[in-house]
């Protein structure tokens, strides 16, 4: 003969034990979910912070430009050294005080090409996808990764290829023959 | 000996079960093996060199000049006994895993072998190509000449272009802004330890489904054999057969490796301010030919700048990978899938996988912009006409030749 009560009394233990086991689970799981993002407090130190030092400090008003590369790398750059538009030079800042030259920060890489109107300089860090900016093809300057033009006194307009946006244009002067910062990046340096 | 292993490990028993089981043989199944040769050959070529790498960019002398330390030491490596040939052997497998990876690849996707139950093992291919070429990628930069760090560099603008989070990604997995003192240190580490061991738990993974779940079977199988597993024995055949392809597979790489010294960095030089026309490993190339036709301006979506690189070397590849993985997805079966398909009775898979490929050597082309003297505008024409006509012509000629309905036997003949 059954009894209705003990039965009754099974399907309760039977629920409350289920209850229980569905408490235990939840506890569980949310402390592994809170261990496991606890993880993510390592990644935040993942990303490397530079030291500044400085051959890494941004460039300055009062900066002289001074040749990047090639025999007279570290030498101030004059007007005559730039080709007469047939010709870009790569230039790097020198603090005017210090005589430290900038070039540990690839973002400091300067363009220098020149016309009848005087020197201009840019950054020569493409705006596409990083490369220097350094070659003079087809009257303009040419980035060798991905082809893009820059028209160099046109505010470095982009007339060909995929780069985005023009190279930035760093203001500068002449001071007896050196060519000097005279002002700030006019747009973003880089990709 | 034997029989005292036997009796505490039980030997015989896992003998019986493992190496009698049957392997269904196929000329295509060696291809996923030429693959897992490769990686064996450049984690024992890999081993040397980082004995006797140094993995930091400071300055040293050599030969009189300063140059950084890796670069230094890959040239120490090239005048060991052997070293050149060692390094140039890792160079030519990383090339040749990726080629038997994407041919093996092609296998499965036109035999139809990633339908059910087979998707898991899809997945995991994809991730194992992927994985494959970005170690491939990190490696790019360790010997730290001119030409690895303009490639390196590329590939840095590539990771920072992704909206919002871009920046925070390629500035962890490069050091920084690529190229700081603490790249290399970065890199290093990414190439030969965390990449490599995801490789090796990923491929284990392959292998255990693969042999849990068989290979599709030639249709020849379903003829003598219907609904069994008609193959060779795993020992010693099928062991006995992938030993032979491995030493044969490390024969031609080392003759490879000496009679083609692999990235001559003393042709390169060290790093220097201004960019060397660089062009990326033939597996790049496309990517490489996209960003050079994708000319359109910046634009902004909700905040973010979507730049034309984002576009050519983030959102085409992996939503071609997206598409790769919703494969087994969109084109299921209730069935599970026992034998090969063949292309001939799949004209639109067949169709659009040379279509598919068709693109891929459109955009390589485009990476030859400049020499070819090709505009932009007509590039564009061939990347996506080509393909298009390509798609419809197999279409067409696979359908006229093989007009004939699917039927089993038909399938059965053709594919002995």
């Amino acid at each position: 003969m059954s009894d209705p009560q003990s039965s009754a009394h099974s399907v309760d233990a039977d629920a409350a034990l289920t209850s229980r086991r569905a408490v235990i689970q939840a506890v569980m799981g949310v402390s592994f979910g809170l261990a496991g993002l606890s993880v993510l407090s390592i990644a935040a130190g993942l990303k490397p912070e530079l030291e500044q030092t400085p051959d890494r400090e941004p460039v300055k008003t009062g900066d002289v430009l001074v040749f990047a590369q090639g025999p007279k790398a570290g030498q101030p750059v004059t007007p005559d050294d730039i080709p007469l538009e047939s010709g870009a030079v790569l230039a790097f800042p020198m603090d005017a005080d210090t005589k430290v030259v900038k070039g540990a920060e690839v973002k400091n890489t300067l363009v220098l090409a020149r016309n009848a109107a005087g020197v201009v300089a840019f950054s020569a860090v493409c705006t596409h996808l990083g490369c220097t900016v350094s070659v003079w093809r087809n009257d303009a300057l040419y980035c060798p990764c991905h082809n893009t033009l820059f028209d160099p006194f046109d505010q470095a307009r982009v007339t060909a290829g995929p780069a985005p946006r023009p190279l930035a244009a760093l203001p500068v002067k002449l001071e007896g023959n050196q060519i000097v910062v005279s002002g700030e990046f006019q747009g973003k340096v880089g990709v | 000996m034997r029989q005292w292993l036997d009796e505490r490990l039980e030997i015989s028993k896992l003998e019986r079960k493992l190496l009698r089981k049957s392997f269904p043989v196929h000329h295509s199944f060696f291809l996923g093996e030429i693959a897992l040769s490769a990686l064996i050959v450049l984690i024992l070529t890999g081993i040397f060199l980082t004995l006797n790498y140094e993995p930091s960019s400071r300055n040293v002398t050599l030969d009189g000049q300063q140059v950084p330390a890796a670069y230094a030491s890959v040239h120490r490596i090239d005048r060991l006994p052997f070293g050149a040939v060692l390094r140039s052997a890792h160079h030519w497998s990383a090339h040749i895993m990726i080629v038997a990876a994407f041919l093996h690849l092609l296998r499965i996707l036109l035999s139809g072998a990633y339908k059910k139950p087979r998707e898991v093992n899809w997945f995991v291919g994809l991730g194992l190509l992927g994985l494959a070429v970005v170690t491939a990628f990190t490696g790019y930069a360790l010997p730290f000449d001119a030409y690895a760090v303009t490639a390196t560099k590329i590939g840095y603008g590539i990771g920072a272009s992704i909206p919002w989070v871009g920046s925070w990604i390629a500035q962890t997995m490069f050091g920084g802004e690529f190229p700081t003192e603490y790249s290399i240190p970065r890199l290093y580490p990414v190439h030969v330890l965390l990449l490599p061991l995801t490789l090796i738990g990923l491929i284990g993974l392959h292998l255990i489904v693969m042999v849990k779940q068989k290979h599709t079977q030639p249709r020849y199988a379903e003829r003598v054999a219907p609904g069994r597993v008609l193959g060779v024995p795993a020992w010693p055949h099928q062991g006995l057969m992938s030993g032979i392809l491995f030493l044969v597979y490390l024969g031609l790489v080392f003759i490879l490796g000496g009679a083609f010294i692999a990235h001559p960095i003393e042709a390169f030089g060290p790093p220097t301010a201004a960019t060397p026309e660089v062009k990326p490993d033939w597996y790049f190339l496309w990517i490489y030919g996209l960003l050079k036709v994708i000319t359109i301006p910046e634009f902004q979506v909700l905040g973010a700048t979507i730049t034309p690189e984002f576009i050519g070397g983030v959102l085409v590849p992996g939503g071609l990978g997206l598409v790769a993985a919703a494969l087994p997805i969109l084109d299921s079966k209730r069935d599970k899938q026992r034998y090969l398909e063949l292309p001939s009775q799949h004209p639109v898979r067949t169709s659009v996988t040379i279509g598919l490929i068709a693109f891929f050597l459109m955009s390589t082309l485009a990476g030859y912009k400049d020499e070819l003297g090709l505009s932009v505008g007509f590039l564009w024409l061939l990347i996506i006409g080509v393909p298009l006509l390509v798609i419809v012509a197999f279409n067409t000629i696979i359908r006229v030749i093989y007009k004939r309905a699917p039927t089993a036997t038909a399938e059965a003949r053709a594919g002995d």
